[in-house]
């Protein structure tokens, strides 16, 4: 299921770092304030020197900020280098250059076990030789907490994570999902200033991974934990942050709500990590009519995006923000994400496309619409069917679209298609992005 | 992985001072639940860390950034201060009684009153006898090194591979000769030969058979744990697929299995020949006068002809074939533990005669034979020591509480004089090659302190090789006056454990080092984390996870040290000597009764030591990697 638009672009279009993101989220708060808040990361650099291979930069100047109470997810592919940022916030690496502040005040120099974060890791990393309350209780015991305040604390908090009375049992009886509540219990316990989790959810299986990613969220704000997750999922991150750093090749490309960057991912690489699968250029004038027949056939699914993606449907955005005629540009030079846009910005979103601008298709963005492709106006989209799945209850079908490549379209129920059949394709508006070309 | 290392440097800058290192405290938030958090440590006062951000939560300390957003590091000073005490004090240790020794002993081979002169050399290489000594060493190593792998590898098939009723007392009794004292081994494999003894028509007392198959009884242990312990985890799903490929039994053993057991191969292989090339007490006991290896030459040259320059050369000697099989096992040991990796659960399948095939039922049957020649020796020794000239009874072993002919002590005494250096050698062998192993268990964040890691890793296993009479015999060259300093050592009795330490060191090593090393980086990170310092990291993590290791290495460094007759035989005094050195004092003496005796204390001997590897070997969990 090949994409063919994929390639092109290179993989980081935006500048060197994100723009750093408004410290505080949420309508009502004051800009930027001198002594922020939280957790500042300005300009770190993290770079290894494995000895043969040289010295490798796994983070390459990243401004973040997290503000209290908020949980931040970073998002990107393995070797993006989100677990090095991890790190150096924990203090187990050493930044070569920038700055790691808590509240404004530097923590170069200050050892991990004098920072007060908590960190998680993929496999628990639970000590095997301490049960689970005795490992819920380590850092109480690291701060001198008394026998009994520890005994309630540690009682607590296994209620928290769903595990109450498992206090006894050793660590290695417990399933892979029970270890990993425990971990997040144990890390819970001593109450981090910030709670640093490194992929916890990726070594279990689908349906569990899907299940604790809400109960780390519905944990995590329960306790009014300050909290940065590294996940190489989105759905993960989606499901447990308030907002969203992208991060590719050490590089911050996008910090922003989940809803913001699935609406209006701010280039090809976001879009391409976050499962977009098909890249369409809008632009009418740029070559369709220059290269004559050739391009012909991606002019109707090029329309039928622009049609798609011109009508205001306010109602579906997440942000609820009703979208106004002519709304901002989409371009990312001038978008800076968090402070300039309102938080109104769904705006943005569903702007009319500019010229340049490349629509991004997700799964399903087209939907075969064996009843009347042809009714709604004009241009006919059509595809050639290459094969079907059927998966949660409807039928994705992988067609070849004139002027696209092969991209998954939905089908309602189960009908029947043959490969190689043609059938008619309209366009769902919501699974599909505008993108700057 | 060297990325999750542990930091043992950080870059200095001095213009900060360490006091500037202040730490800050972790302050609850408002909304968040009650609880304790970290104590508030005080401000240092006049510390140029002063609180900056004054708010309702508390305030946390900290310093300001450096100028220019660079964030200014600064010296750790506690972590370093322990680190280099960790390397510090076992370097300090075996440069003393094992670098400068040894050191020594060379220097003497190539001067002669000061200055420098390859004469020794060139004499000692022109008689025939060195070379007769050289070539009889590397013969009966390699000899002993090709008979054990091939006796050994089906045995970890049987031992480690399948699952039958008793199993766990045969591979417990099969360890058994590894453990036992070179002396004793020597002393049983006579009683069978000599005459009198039940193989005594086969003519083998004094033959290069008998000492090889001494050193194969010896070493088959090695062989079956090295390999047994790596075929016992490895996933037989890879020869399942050969064999569904289409391979039969004997093609998917040889191109699939072998491979995968290669590494342990090799350094099972390597490190009985380094045992093998440095056998002392076994070849001296069987070898007669037509027999030896370049150890028992050395202690020949120093004790029969005082003839210290012969043997330092051959010490040289001796130091140029234990280099060359040391960089083998290390290569070797490098891939196994790389191999280790591949580690699960037992993979062991029920052996059933019935069912079993042709290559199963050979091997089976190889390894109940060898058991058997294992126990023949061993029990001959029980069975010599309760006859004597009168008929069966325990007259030999009420002879050990007389001063017999010529012994200035009893060998309940001598027994005494062991235990106690035994003791003493295994505390100090359990504190020098514990640290060694807490700081070659490291990886350090920088390079350079990696390669120092590595650095030390090498220099600290020299010992493993180096035999013990050069220890031994080192000791007793350049500790009668330390650093000038006018006390002889040699006679306080101390030197008999240290040595006995520094043949104990390497094996300490290397029980614990595996250990620490599978303990993975981020559990540390973990615990730091939840607000452990370093000390606590290690008092919490590093030593409860090794506990049992170090269990074990206290039981093998114990029972090295009541064997251990190599060096002691050079530095025990004579009014105060050792089990092992009493033992061969009574063989080298004609007599019914002192040959009875030697027997009756090689049982003793052999019980003692057998008893307390038995003890630590319970201590043994699942899945421990290592030597042994």
């Amino acid at each position: 299921m090949s994409v063919t638009d994929r390639t092109t672009t290179p993989a980081a279009t935006t500048s060197t770092s994100a723009t750093p993101a408004a410290t505080t989220p949420g309508p009502g708060t004051p800009e930027v304030a001198p002594q922020p808040r939280g957790l500042s990361v300005r300009d770190v650099v993290v770079r290894y020197d494995d000895g043969d291979t040289g010295p490798t930069t796994a983070v390459d100047g990243v401004c973040l900020d997290v503000a209290p109470g908020e949980v931040v997810a970073l998002l990107g592919p393995s070797g993006c280098g989100k677990s090095s940022l991890l790190r150096a916030v924990a203090g187990l690496e050493p930044p070569v250059a920038g700055s790691v502040r808590w509240d404004g005040a530097d923590l170069a120099g200050v050892p991990v076990h004098r920072r007060g974060f908590g960190l998680m890791f993929q496999e628990g990393q639970l000590f095997p030789h301490r049960d689970v309350a005795r490992n819920v209780a380590f850092g109480l015991e690291m701060a001198g907490v008394g026998r009994r305040d520890r005994a309630d604390r540690v009682e607590r908090l296994l209620r928290t994570v769903g595990l109450a009375g498992y206090g006894r049992r050793a660590v290695s009886t417990l399933s892979g999902g029970e270890q990993q509540r425990v971990a997040l219990a144990r890390a819970l316990a001593p109450t981090p200033q910030l709670l640093l989790l490194d992929e916890p959810l990726s070594a279990l299986d689908r349906s569990l991974r899907e299940r604790l990613a809400a109960d780390v969220r519905r944990t995590l704000v329960e306790t009014g934990t300050t909290a940065l997750f590294v996940t190489h999922d989105h759905d993960e991150a989606f499901t447990v942050a308030d907002r969203v750093a992208v991060m590719s090749a050490g590089r911050l490309l996008q910090v922003d709500t989940p809803a913001r960057l699935w609406r209006r991912p701010r280039s090809r690489a976001v879009a391409e990590f976050l499962g977009y699968e098909a890249f369409v250029v809008l632009d009418d004038d740029a070559g369709a009519d220059g290269a004559g027949g050739a391009a012909e056939p991606a002019r109707a699914i090029r329309a039928a995006l622009v049609r798609a993606l011109a009508v205001p449907d306010g109602g579906v955005v997440p942000d609820g923000g009703v979208v106004p005629d002519g709304a901002a540009v989409p371009d990312s030079g001038a978008v800076p994400d968090g402070g300039a846009v309102s938080d109104g910005g769904a705006a943005a979103a569903r702007a009319e496309p500019s010229s340049g601008a490349v629509a991004a298709l997700a799964r399903g963005a087209l939907v075969v619409d064996l009843a009347g492709g042809r009714s709604a106006a004009g241009a006919h989209v059509d595809g050639v069917v290459q094969g079907t799945t059927f998966r949660h209850g409807r039928t994705e079908v992988a067609v070849d679209v004139a002027g696209v490549g092969s991209v998954t379209a939905v089908a309602a129920g189960v009908p029947v298609l043959a490969p190689g059949q043609r059938v008619p394709l309209r366009v769902d508006p919501d699974l599909v992005a505008v993108v700057p070309g | 992985m060297d990325r999750h290392g542990h930091r043992l440097t950080l870059a200095p800058d001095p213009a900060v001072p360490p006091a500037a290192a202040a730490p800050r405290s972790s302050a609850g938030r408002p909304g968040a639940p009650a609880a304790p958090g970290r104590p508030v440590p005080p401000v240092p006062p006049g510390a140029p860390g002063a609180p900056v951000a004054p708010g309702v939560t508390g305030p946390p300390v900290a310093t300001p950034a450096g100028r220019g957003g660079r964030p200014s590091r600064r010296i750790a000073w506690g972590p370093v201060v322990g680190w280099a005490l960790a390397a510090g004090v076992p370097l300090a240790f075996l440069g003393f009684f094992f670098g400068w020794p040894a050191a020594a002993l060379v220097a003497r081979g190539f001067t002669t009153d000061g200055a420098p002169d390859l004469s020794g050399f060139a004499e000692v290489f022109s008689r025939p006898r060195t070379w007769r000594i050289v070539g009889q060493t590397l013969a009966q190593a390699t000899l002993g090194t090709v008979i054990s792998l091939a006796l050994g590898i089906p045995g970890a098939y049987v031992l480690y591979r399948r699952r039958f009723r008793g199993r766990g007392a045969v591979r417990a009794f099969v360890t058994v000769p590894f453990v036992l004292p070179t002396v004793v081994v020597g002393v049983a494999f006579r009683s069978l030969l000599v005459e009198g003894g039940p193989l005594a028509g086969l003519r083998l007392d004094g033959t290069m058979t008998a000492v090889v198959a001494a050193l194969v009884f010896f070493n088959y242990a090695v062989v079956v744990r090295t390999v047994g312990g790596l075929w016992e985890r490895l996933d037989p799903r890879a020869e399942q697929a050969a064999r569904a490929l289409g391979a039969p039994p004997w093609r998917a053993f040889t191109g699939v299995t072998l491979p995968a057991l290669l590494p342990a191969i090799a350094s099972a292989g390597s490190l009985v020949f380094l045992f093998c090339a440095t056998a002392f007490g076994t070849v001296l006991v069987l070898g007669g006068p037509r027999l030896g290896t370049v150890e028992t030459e050395i202690w020949v040259q120093t004790t029969q002809f005082l003839d210290l320059r012969t043997a330092s050369v051959l010490s040289v000697v001796q130091l140029v074939i234990v280099a060359g099989a040391l960089a083998v096992a290390g290569r070797a040991r490098a891939r196994g533990e790389r191999a280790l990796h591949l580690a699960g659960a037992d993979r062991s399948t029920p052996l059933r005669w019935r069912t079993a095939g042709r290559g199963d039922r050979g091997a089976a049957v190889l390894t109940a034979g060898v058991v058997v020649l294992l126990a023949l020796p061993l029990a001959t020794l029980v069975a010599r020591s309760l006859r004597t000239p009168d008929g069966w009874g325990l007259a030999n072993y009420a002879n050990l509480g007389t001063v017999g002919d010529g012994l200035a002590v009893t060998v309940w005494q001598a027994a005494g004089n062991s235990l106690r250096a035994a003791v003493d050698a295994t505390v100090l062998a359990l504190v020098v090659g514990g640290l060694v192993a807490l700081v070659v268990s490291r990886r350090p964040r920088s390079r350079s302190g990696r390669r120092a890691v590595r650095g030390l890793d090498a220099v600290f296993m020299l010992p493993l090789g180096v035999s013990a009479v050069t220890v031994g015999f080192g000791i007793l060259i350049t500790l009668d006056r330390p650093l000038g300093l006018p006390v002889d050592l040699r006679t306080s009795g101390l030197l008999v454990p240290v040595a006995q330490a520094v043949v104990a060191v390497p094996l300490v090593v290397r029980t614990v080092l595996p250990v620490l090393r599978a303990v993975d980086p981020r559990l540390r990170e973990a615990a730091s984390a939840l607000g452990a310092a370093p000390g606590r990291v290690l008092a919490a993590v590093d030593l409860p996870i090794a506990a049992r290791a170090v269990g074990l290495a206290v039981g093998f460094a114990f029972a090295v040290a009541l064997g251990e007759f190599g060096a002691t035989s050079f530095l025990a005094r004579p009014d105060a000597p050792t089990l092992p050195v009493v033992i061969f004092r009574l063989i080298g003496r004609p007599g019914a009764d002192s040959s009875g005796m030697a027997l009756a204390a090689s049982v003793v001997l052999a019980t003692m030591t057998a008893g307390v590897v038995a003890l630590a070997e319970r201590l043994r969990g699942p899945g421990t990697g290592g030597l042994l």
